[in-house]
């Protein structure tokens, strides 16, 4: 959590732009990393990550603090935004026609060879998931998200996530070893 | 490397800093719309206060304009322009009048068709079929008008 979040929450729910910039920052690049696993081009990522942010900002004067960190409500936004995007781009050229090159984030030029490729494999493999497996992937085992926060973001009891987030990892194992074979 | 470290390198990913420097800039470049107060949430909700109850208050005015009993008393009964309670009544003792006539006919035609009988079966004793036919009507008009015309008009009329 951003510190003094409460007070520049407040702040942007009474349309403060200099109250919305810091959380902005701050929460970016995960919504951002969220958005890019669930759909593999950055050029969407970056799109949709821009989408939920601009709505988030609309809508601040809706925003009401019920105990859950801010986190869950962009996350929830960026589900929506994803979903909406897929049901408008349902005719996408397949994964297996694009250029590897294509899905490489600016931030992973840093990763070895070796690492990028590792990585690339399991995005795939996330990307071939159902949409809920691959939001509990990314909110449990890249963003570590507490488990009553990841509950609240997939609208979900703990006991279905904690269930959900192994079957989960058991299917992306699976379609790991799919690959190699 | 294990599945779950790769996992975890993933949260080194970060957006490109040119587009998040354009989307920061224009995102805070739009003007939410304005947050709502408690004041103003107060006085909407006095004012739809207001717009139903002036909404209920003409609907049910119109209802007693078109049904036509519109009153000042509270306490007289609603009445119908469309229907006279007079009329309705009169219509009614009609009714009545009749049903008690058809009743007093029935009675007559019955004293005389017992007598045809009376007189039919005893025609060989004339004495005794006269004073049977006698006593069988006389029993029978008691029998059936308990209640005379007048009694019967006079009953209605009142």
């Amino acid at each position: 959590m951003l510190d003094g979040e409460q007070k520049l929450i407040k702040d942007a729910v009474q349309g403060k732009s200099s109250a919305f910039g810091p959380l902005y920052d701050h929460y970016q690049p995960m919504i951002y990393r969220f958005v890019f696993v669930k759909v593999g081009r950055r050029e969407d990522a970056e799109d949709i990550t821009h989408q939920v942010f601009l709505a988030a900002w609309q809508n601040i004067g809706s925003y009401k603090h019920r105990g859950h960190p801010f986190s869950s409500w962009l996350y929830q936004i960026a589900r929506n935004q994803v979903v909406d995007h897929y049901r408008a781009k349902k005719s996408e050229v397949s994964l297996e026609k694009m250029d590897p090159e294509y899905f490489v984030a600016p931030a992973t030029a840093h990763f070895d060879l070796s690492t990028k490729l590792e990585m690339e494999k399991v995005r795939v493999a996330i990307a071939g998931l159902k949409p809920d497996y691959q939001d509990v992937i990314v909110l449990r085992f890249i963003e570590d998200l507490p488990l009553k926060e990841a509950a609240h973001v997939l609208e979900k009891s703990e006991g279905a996530v904690k269930l959900m987030q192994h079957r989960a990892i058991k299917e992306l194992q699976r379609m790991l070893e799919q690959q190699k074979n | 490397m294990n599945l779950f470290q790769i996992l975890k390198q993933f949260k080194n990913i970060e957006p490109d800093p040119a587009f998040k420097e354009t989307s920061r800039r224009a995102i805070l470049a739009y003007r939410p719309v304005a947050p709502t107060t408690h004041l103003w949430s107060a006085q909407r909700t006095l004012w739809r206060i207001i717009e139903t109850g002036a909404a209920v208050a003409l609907t049910g005015f119109f209802v007693l304009l078109i049904t036509g009993a519109f009153s000042g008393s509270r306490f007289v009964p609603v009445q119908y322009s469309a229907v006279d309670p007079q009329s309705l009544h009169a219509e009614a003792q009609a009714i009545d009048i009749q049903i008690q006539l058809a009743n007093v006919t029935y009675a007559e035609s019955a004293v005389e068709s017992t007598v045809q009988t009376a007189g039919g079966k005893l025609l060989g004793n004339p004495k005794k079929a006269s004073s049977t036919a006698l006593s069988a009507a006389r029993g029978t008009t008691e029998a059936t008008s308990t209640i005379t015309i007048d009694q019967a008009l006079q009953g209605l009329s009142q």
